[in-house]
């Protein structure tokens, strides 16, 4: 079976080649100096340095210093809009990146205009995400509608992708503002292009008839500035970005064609003999070669620029293509396969574009397209549709756990790396997570729905990929357990599997879930993890049967920039990125030791043993 | 003549029933004399399907057979479902295991089922008897580069409780044992100790210990090797791809040629010359031509059920993927060496055939799976067992190699006059390239002339005597009509003979009536030629059917036709539009990874034409699968994966629906587009 040469695998390539435009953005930093980014900021606010906290608590602590924006809530003030936050920036079409913090119990939002709010709450361990719940679009409101109506349009997320309180979050929205006519008369509503939260995409294209409940103006214009609501509860942002998004259209003022066949490989092979047609032409269009592998098209096209700025020129083909601008080469392609992007600033007029594209193959598809794009607008095709050909339609596989957990074994990326000995446990409890074998180490955990294995079970499966479907915690993937020379040792990286580190397989427990069993040097160990009942966190467990001949015995339990204990035996790791809660035994005491530029939280492990590890990851 | 479809008694004495059923079965049947109907394969073997819950995918990776009548099947998505009442149309499935890694091979032993996933060998065992594994053994870890085609297969056991598993090399534009010991046969025991075994292997779909212990593999065509094949594998062997010789240096591998040592052979010369070089190269003990007898071999099942599945006790079934179906297979040993013989023996199966597995009736079970390697059948996943009905066909039981030629086995005592007819019988020798390259045409083809045949005075046996056995190739005996005593005609009349060695031994003396003379086998017409009838003269010189330059006084094409192939046997466009007479430039771009044409022919033509193409034989790959017919209209010829044939012709007169249809054999019906002509 299994035999034939892998052509999908171009194919493939294609599927790349057709998914949307990355965004062409250049993102300009809010300042979190001072206030003067906002108008009339109420005592609420203010900027802070670092903030920490444990999930248990409803207000976090902060130092002094800049690139926090804090509001220190007062009850008093709830419901008193006076103390909402607005940005000098007025902004249409806006694509907007922040970080935030929810105190635990607290509520917030984003308000884009200053009327169409994504909602910010703590909604931990929440498993059907309702309007009112973290990165839904919030509902609309009329009070003349009957009790229980009030509230209408509101759009919930897709699926929960919210962590634990205190936590940093980081949410992306791609927003397009209202349209009107020269008599201001709406010709299209406000959208939500793109919601993503925590890197889950949970809205695309929504669109909405009016401002959500609770807008800063009741009324919709091109531009408004934005709100961040500060009656409701305490919240905490950084690093906010933006770019203001602009309209953008481009075409080909004049273009011109010529169609060459041959076996061409690269362009100085084209002469003037291999010519077959020239004319005029509408749009870069494969159909105006005739054999689709031996073919050389030439464009050369006239374009009429508005402004001065910088210009973003995208290729994509399978086969070689080059683009020249105003007669200076700015692409050749050597890769048959890769995109090609060059950016450039242009000065407004009119400017000259050839764009070559040629292929002598027939083992993969034809295809090429160019993309203009302007900055902070969306690129334009300067092709037509059936020059890149289309994506095809995939369906989704994935694997949801029902009454009994599921376990996938598969292949999984990490850290840029594909990692092939690979499993994932999926809890109905809504916990999830994936782990390595060779390493026993944790490689990301997650709530929300449980695994996409598309690129394993459709077809050939030939990434054998699968991916989590949910707001992925990423570790580290190193070994939990270090036995070193002496206490003060640096604990290593990696093990090597099969000689340092034997994977001896696993055993299912009454529930179902995995426990995993090691050898390592001379001692043997056993690794498991058990959803917490809510699914807010998983229970780790490492247990050591006895000690090895000699060296000092260490359990690595998280690792990151900055580790703080946040309250009695709970960890924030890697600056508020998830909880390590250790469950006190014995003597066993966690320590925060520096590895290299990392901080490590880990415990030095003593007779007598058997010694039994135990700590919650809360995220 | 469909058999009521009973439900079997299985495990009382179904051995005993069965038989009896085929006496009475079979003295029926010659009581009533023949029927005048053509027997078909189903009138000897039936197929029935299993039924599969609509929410399972059982992509069949191994099945195993249990001595409690349950049959356990492993997928690729990692499950192991364990069927009861398997034998019925009215099967249970369980989830017995889940969540492993591609499951390409499973074996039941002592409780414990033993399992291969693209990361380990895995041992399963249901430690608190709820019907479900809940203790995954790691007996032995796989290493893996992260390449899709790192499939794992096996184990399988040997007699004395050794475990074997095959490791697919990776494909990166070719094979490449990129993770250690890829491209190797590893023999593993229980306490997950390795002992390399050998090399060479590049698909190793199917791998079987034999009655007699000794270790075969079936390999599919690609790099390095020419067409499939079944190999005997000993420690040290080199089966040839050069994949797996990435591990040669490492110390515990019983070989040390290396790529650079093979490099001197990669010049196209046949394997078998090949392997006087490179003494550690091992031929196949059986070569399956490809498309010939199937494209892609994949599992090997020893017949050992004494009668019960039918009149071939003691051989060996091969199954294919890609054309769903089985074949089979003879050994013997010649000089100690396995040689033997492949047949066509049941094709119609639902889906890609990966998996056989006798039950305990002696019936064969098939699990099949066809997802990113389209099969003839055409369902993505399917449980099929095959049920002896008891009659005997006529057939060729086996053919052996003899000092001077072959011998030929029949299932039934053969008609002895047409047996002793020389222009009955057409044998041709021929070979493949062994090079880097992606399988291989038919090379160094010869036709072989009879000097006598000698029939058995009990008909079961014909000898065939000649003079120029080539040894290392592999030799096709076709039959014409030569038919049983009782009138039946041959099943199947056609099998391939892999003449690694010419035994010694003293040759046949003829008698004057069975000496063949000159004359004769000069007037030998050729069997396969005989079924293509041309249908109308040769068309003129005026209008070539596959015209390569744009012809002299057409300026430009009116229209350029442009045609790519899909994967899963598909050209890229379901139908163009041409106007009456206009003059056409088509250009066929072969983008898929199997060989393809172009051929237009009449409307309606397209099933006609398809079957003689079908039946050109060995013929047929050098006439392109193009049969000499009026029908065919233009065409193009045979174009290799990632290349591309342009032709031209005027478009025809008569307004209708065309077809463009692929005559590679077993694409014809499926790999079809319409030239619509207008006026």
């Amino acid at each position: 079976m299994l035999n034939r040469i892998a052509f999908i695998l171009c194919f493939a390539l294609v599927l790349i080649t057709a998914k949307a435009q990355t965004e062409f953005y250049k993102l300009t930093p809010l300042p979190l100096t001072d206030l003067s980014a906002f108008r009339n900021p109420a005592d609420n606010w203010k900027i802070t340095g670092p903030v920490s906290a444990s999930f248990d608590k409803t207000v976090a602590a902060y130092k002094k210093g800049s690139g926090v924006l804090f509001n220190a809530f007062d009850p008093k003030v709830r419901y008193n809009a006076d103390v909402n936050l607005f940005t000098q920036l007025e902004h249409g079409d806006i694509f907007l990146t922040l970080d935030f913090m929810m105190p635990k119990g607290s509520n917030s939002g984003i308000y884009l205009q200053g009327r169409y709010e994504i909602q910010l709450f703590d909604s931990w361990g929440v498993k059907v995400p309702h309007v009112t719940d973290c990165g839904s679009i919030y509902e609309r409101w009329d009070e003349k509608r009957p009790d229980g109506k009030k509230g209408y349009e509101g759009h919930p997320a897709r699926t929960n992708a919210s962590l634990a309180p205190n936590l940093w979050q980081h949410l992306e929205i791609e927003f397009r503002a209202p349209r009107f006519d020269s008599q201001g008369k709406k010709i299209s509503s406000a959208q939500f292009t793109k919601v993503r939260l925590n890197g889950i995409v949970i809205h695309e294209n929504v669109v909405l008839s009016g401002p959500t409940r609770a807008a800063a103006f009741n009324d919709e214009k091109a531009t408004g500035p934005l709100m961040i609501q500060g009656d409701h509860g305490p919240v905490v942002f950084r690093n906010i970005h933006f770019a203001v998004l602009d309209d953008f259209n481009i075409a080909f003022k004049k273009l011109d064609y010529e169609y060459y066949e041959g076996n061409f490989n690269e362009f100085p092979k084209v002469e003037p003999s291999h010519l077959v047609r020239k004319g005029k032409a509408e749009a870069i269009d494969i159909k105006l070669a005739d054999n689709p592998n031996k073919l050389c098209l030439v464009f050369t096209g006239v374009v009429d620029l508005k402004e001065s700025t910088e210009y973003q020129f995208i290729i994509k083909k399978i086969g070689k293509a080059k683009l020249s601008i105003d007669g200076e080469e700015v692409i050749r392609t050597r890769d048959l396969f890769q995109d090609y992007t060059v950016s450039k600033k242009l000065d407004a007029g009119e400017h000259t574009l050839v764009f070559s594209y040629l292929k002598d193959f027939s083992w993969a598809p034809t295809g090429m397209g160019l993309y203009i794009g302007k900055l902070n607008s969306r690129p334009q095709a300067m092709h037509t549709a059936s020059s890149l050909p289309p994506l095809p339609p995939t369906p989704l596989i994935d694997v949801q756990p029902g009454r009994d957990p599921e376990i996938v074994r598969s292949f999984m990326e990490h850290h840029g790396k594909k990692k092939t000995h690979v499993i994932s446990v999926g809890d109905q409890s809504g916990a999830h997570y994936s782990y390595d074998l060779n390493q026993a180490g944790m490689l990301q955990m997650w709530r929300g729905d449980f695994l996409n294995t598309t690129e394993m079970w459709y077809e050939r499966g030939e990434p054998q990929v699968a991916t989590s479907m949910g707001a992925a915690v990423i570790l580290n993937g190193k070994p939990p357990i270090a036995i070193v020379a002496d206490s003060k040792s640096p604990l290593p990286d990696s093990l090597r599997s099969g000689a340092e580190l034997m994977y001896k397989g696993y055993t299912l427990n009454a529930r179902r879930l995995p426990t995993f069993e090691y050898a390592y040097g001379d001692v043997t160990f056993e690794d498991s993890f058990i959803p917490l009942a809510d699914g807010q966190g998983l229970t780790r467990t490492i247990a050591i049967p006895k000690m090895p001949a000699s060296g000092a015995v260490f359990i690595r339990m998280g690792e990151g920039s900055v580790i703080e204990e946040v309250s009695e035996n709970v960890f924030a790791v890697d600056d508020q990125r998830y909880y390590v809660q250790f469950f006190p035994a014995g003597k066993l005491k966690p320590q925060i030791r520096t590895n290299g530029n990392k901080k490590e939280l880990v415990v030095e492990v003593k007779t007598p043993f058997p010694v039994v590890i135990k700590y919650n990851l809360l995220w | 003549m469909v058999m009521p479809d009973t439900t079997e008694p299985l495990f009382a004495t179904p051995m005993k029933i069965t038989i009896t059923f085929a006496v009475i079965f079979c003295l029926c049947f010659n009581a009533s004399g023949q029927t005048t109907r053509p027997q078909t394969e189903e009138d000897y073997y039936e197929l029935r399907t299993l039924p599969i819950p609509e929410n399972v995918k059982l992509e069949v990776g191994g099945v195993a057979v249990l001595p409690d009548g349950r049959v356990a099947v492993s997928t690729r998505r990692g499950e192991i479902w364990m069927i009861d009442n398997a034998y019925s149309n009215d099967p249970h499935y369980t989830r017995f295991a889940s969540g492993m890694h591609e499951v390409l091979g499973l074996y039941y032993r002592d409780g414990s089922f033993y399992c291969t996933q693209r990361g380990e060998l895995t041992k399963l065992t249901d430690t608190d008897n709820d019907g479900q594994a809940d203790r995954y053994q790691t007996i032995y870890r796989f290493d893996l580069s992260g390449n899709y085609h790192e499939y794992a297969y096996g184990p399988i056991f040997d007699k004395q409780g050794n475990m074997y598993v095959a490791l697919n090399v990776a494909w990166i534009g070719y094979g490449e044992g990129l993770g250690k010991w890829h491209g190797w046969l590893l023999k593993i025991k229980e306490d997950g100790t390795m002992e390399p075994i050998a090399t060479g292997l590049r698909s190793p779909a199917g791998i079987m210990v034999n009655s007699a212990n000794d270790i075969f593999y079936a390999e599919n065509q690609g790099d390095w090797v020419g067409s499939g094949r079944v190999t005997h594998l000993e420690k040290g062997d080199f089966a040839g791809n050069a994949g797996g010789l990435r591990w040669t240096k490492e110390p515990e591998s019983p070989l040390k040629l290396t790529r650079e040592d093979l490099a001197k052979v990669d010049n196209g010369q046949p394997m078998h010359e090949a392997a006087k070089v490179i003494k550690e190269l091992k031929v196949p003990a059986v070569w399956f031509p490809h498309t010939l007898m199937g494209i892609s071999t994949a599992d090997i099942l020893e017949d050992t059920t004494n009668g019960a599945f039918g009149p071939y006790a003691g051989q060996y079934f091969v199954s294919d993927q890609g054309h769903s179906k089985i074949m089979r297979m003879t050994l013997e040993k010649v000089n100690g060496e396995y040689q033997g013989a492949c047949f066509p023996f049941r094709e119609g199966f639902a889906s890609g055939l990966i998996r056989l597995r006798f039950g305990l009736d002696g019936s064969v079970f098939g699990g099949m799976t066809s997802r990113g390697w389209s099969s003839t059948g055409t369902a993505p996943y399917a449980l099929q067992r095959l049920v002896w009905t008891g009659k005997t066909p006529f057939e060729m039981k086996n053919i052996l190699a003899r000092p001077d030629g072959f011998e030929i086995e029949f299932t039934q005592p053969v008609n002895k006059a047409a047996a002793q007819d020389p222009s009955r019988y057409d044998i041709n020798s021929f070979t493949y390239h062994y090079h880097h390259h992606y399988g291989s045409e038919i090379i160094n083809s010869k036709k072989l002339s009879l000097k006598g045949i000698i029939v058995a005075d009990d008909g079961r046996k014909v000898r065939l005597v000649m003079d120029s056995l080539r040894e290392g190739y592999i030799h096709e005996i076709r039959l014409g009509d030569v038919t049983a005593e009782n009138g039946l005609t041959l099943l199947h009349n056609f099998g391939y003979y892999t003449l690694n060695q010419i035994p010694s031994g003293d040759k046949a003396v003829l008698t004057e009536s069975q000496r063949v003379h000159a004359h004769h086998a000069m007037a030998m017409p050729v069997t396969s030629d005989a079924k293509v009838k041309p249908s109308a003269p040769a068309v003129s010189k005026a209008a070539p059917k596959r015209q390569l330059n744009m012809p002299a006084g057409w300026k430009q094409p009116d229209q350029v036709i442009a045609i790519g192939t899909k994967p899963g046997l598909k050209y890229d466009i379901s139908e163009v539009q041409v106007k009456a007479g206009t003059r056409i430039k088509l250009i066929f771009s072969n983008n898929d990874d199997m060989t393809h044409n172009v051929v237009i022919v009449e409307p309606g033509a397209a099933k006609e034409v398809g079957d003689q193409a079908f039946n050109l034989g060995l013929k047929g790959s050098q006439m392109n699968y193009i049969p000499a017919s009026a029908k065919v209209l233009f065409h193009t010829n045979l174009i290799q994966p990632g290349s591309s044939e342009t032709i031209y012709f005027n478009a025809p007169l008569k307004p209708g629906n065309y077809t463009i249809l692929c005559t590679y054999p077993g694409h014809a019906m499926i790999m079809q587009a319409v030239l619509r002509v207008v006026k």
